[in-house]
């Protein structure tokens, strides 16, 4: 299974939506009542054992963005 | 130089003839001349050169940023920068904090204002010029913005003059382009921006200062009302800062708009929100939205692995800071601590609440939506109890005394107002929710009727305006 699939997965167990749905209207919509951002990012950081930096977390924009950033970390 | 003050209303035509008049490579230094006029007219000499500091330390810090790539570099130039302009507010805003604490004591028992009696510095734009260049180093530092090669126009962006002394807090990205652009003359954005500018005006002169007129009585001595006087001063107040502010920002985006320049809107109806998270979205929205994007999401990001508790934390924490912005005053810190606190208990409810109006089945409810409207404006009126009140104890007052019944002063506290003014009042508010209700149109009615409109406007203006008063957010 490619990254994206699995991503897409974790994303409907956590928020019950789709990935590609979900991270855009997220990183849009950011606001005081949000929560679903947060809860995805803690199940990608414990599903991946990586950790995302107060820089990567506040610029991730799209999905394509969140793919690159994972990937990136899981090379390194 | 504040908007309602007759040296405004030949300011702003004599920069608009030189604006208009001048080629385009000059438009830009006309508007920052004007605009550092407009600052000095404060007649406050240090005001200018804090600018002007916070706009070459903010620059330099900037470019210097965007030049280095060592990561540990980097760093250290933004905690300098940062450090830099944080100083320079706490200098104009909080020096009187560094006295020690048991001067901070004394004003915070005091019957006063608060830390501002104490100290003969005046901070009026401190805050928002220094938020912008805040706001401008940390997007360079996340690389979400190139640094701005040219020292003029980043001056510029900080002092626009209808924006420097109460916001909008503009970012960079939105605001610099529209600064360097050169867009043809617009009779549409020229009649926009006057109508807008006295829409304004009439909000604030004629509705928010006739408000003051039932609140300021009541406030300045609370213990000599009870129940109903208190009540109706802490309604009328909930207005009279909404029409306040919203009035400065009309005059605001109406005078930027004449030089053919958007700035953002800060308010949408806030009082017909359903929630305070929807309050403040709709709220000082560029305001809120720097808490958010630089206080909130960093620290929520931050606590991330505390779930909910750490969601709460960092709610509380960024409403504590914008408690602190207003001023070092009791009254302003439990302000922002009510605000956390709804939202932060919302964290834990909401998930119940869905699940309970979905069970009843009134989750489309207009009845649930009015009632939603209803305790979200009792609960932000509540907390403007202290923000308003000009001690803790005048504040805990009110709050015990809201409730106890009409008062024996309700009829005199009604009469010293006499009939004119809640008459005037009442028409004034009747037409301000017809025309948000019916989205007026001006631009399409027919051009007789809609003349008739801008004389009515401004007639109303002279014939009903409260004699002149000061806005409320100066002070921040």
């Amino acid at each position: 299974m490619d990254l994206k699939a699995h991503l897409n997965d974790l994303c409907l167990e956590v928020l019950g939506a789709d990935l590609d749905q979900s991270v855009p209207a997220m990183a849009a919509g950011l606001t005081w009542d949000t929560l679903a951002y947060v809860r995805l990012v803690v199940a990608i950081e414990r599903r991946f054992g990586i950790a995302f930096s107060p820089k990567e977390l506040l610029t991730i924009e799209n999905v394509e963005d969140l793919l690159d950033c994972i990937r990136s970390k899981i090379a390194a | 130089m504040p908007f309602n003050s007759l040296s405004y209303f030949l300011f702003l035509p004599v920069v608009y003839l030189c604006w208009y008049l001048s080629g385009e490579w000059v438009r830009p230094w006309i508007l920052l001349a004007a605009s550092l006029v407009f600052y000095a007219a404060l007649r406050v000499p240090y005001l200018v050169a804090a600018l002007l500091l916070v706009s070459l330390t903010s620059f330099a810090f900037a470019r210097a940023l965007g030049q280095s790539v060592s990561p540990g570099r980097r760093k250290l130039l933004f905690c300098c920068g940062i450090a830099t302009e944080l100083a320079i507010l706490a200098g104009l805003k909080y020096l009187p904090l560094l006295g020690g604490v048991l001067q901070l004591a004394k004003a915070f028992g005091q019957r006063s204002p608060g830390l501002t009696e104490l100290t003969p510095l005046v901070s009026i734009g401190a805050s928002y010029f220094t938020f912008q260049a805040l706001s401008y180093l940390i997007d360079v530092y996340l690389e979400l913005e190139e640094p701005e090669p040219h020292l003029g126009y980043y001056t510029l962006y900080l002092a626009f003059f209808p924006k420097l002394l109460q916001g909008p807090i503009e970012r960079a990205a939105d605001l610099i382009p529209q600064l360097k652009a050169h867009p043809p003359f617009s009779y549409d954005n020229l009649r926009f921006g006057l109508l807008l500018f006295c829409w304004g005006l009439f909000k604030k002169v004629v509705v928010a200062d006739r408000l003051a007129l039932f609140v300021d009585p009541v406030y300045s001595d609370p213990r000599s009302y009870t129940g109903l006087p208190l009540l109706v001063a802490t309604y009328c107040y909930a207005l009279q800062i909404y029409l306040d502010f919203s009035g400065y920002t009309d005059m605001s985006l109406g005078s930027a708009r004449i030089f053919n320049i958007e700035l953002t809107q800060n308010f949408n109806s806030p009082y017909l929100a359903r929630s305070v998270a929807e309050f403040w979205r709709r709220w000082h929205i560029s305001f809120s939205r720097w808490i958010l994007d630089y206080v909130f999401r960093p620290l929520q990001m931050r606590w991330r692995d505390r779930k909910n508790a750490g969601t709460a934390a960092a709610l509380l924490a960024a409403f504590l800071v914008s408690g602190l912005w207003h001023g070092a005053k009791w009254g302003f810190l439990i302000w922002g601590a009510l605000h956390g606190l709804y939202l932060a208990a919302s964290v834990y409810y909401k998930p119940y609440q869905k699940r309970l109006h979905k069970a009843l089945g009134v989750e489309k409810s207009r009845l649930l939506h009015l009632w939603q409207v209803l305790v979200t404006f009792h609960l932000v009126s509540f907390a403007w109890i202290f923000f308003r009140a000009a001690t803790l104890e005048d504040a805990l007052y009110v709050v015990r005394h809201l409730a106890s019944g009409p008062g024996g002063l309700w009829s005199g506290f009604l009469l010293a107002q006499g009939r004119f003014d809640p008459l005037v009042l009442v028409l004034c508010l009747g037409l301000l929710l017809w025309c948000k209700k019916s989205e007026l149109q001006l631009s399409r009615m027919p051009t007789a009727l809609r003349w008739a409109v801008y004389y009515a406007l401004v007639l109303a203006i002279f014939l009903f305006q409260v004699p002149a008063s000061t806005f409320i957010y100066f002070q921040f």
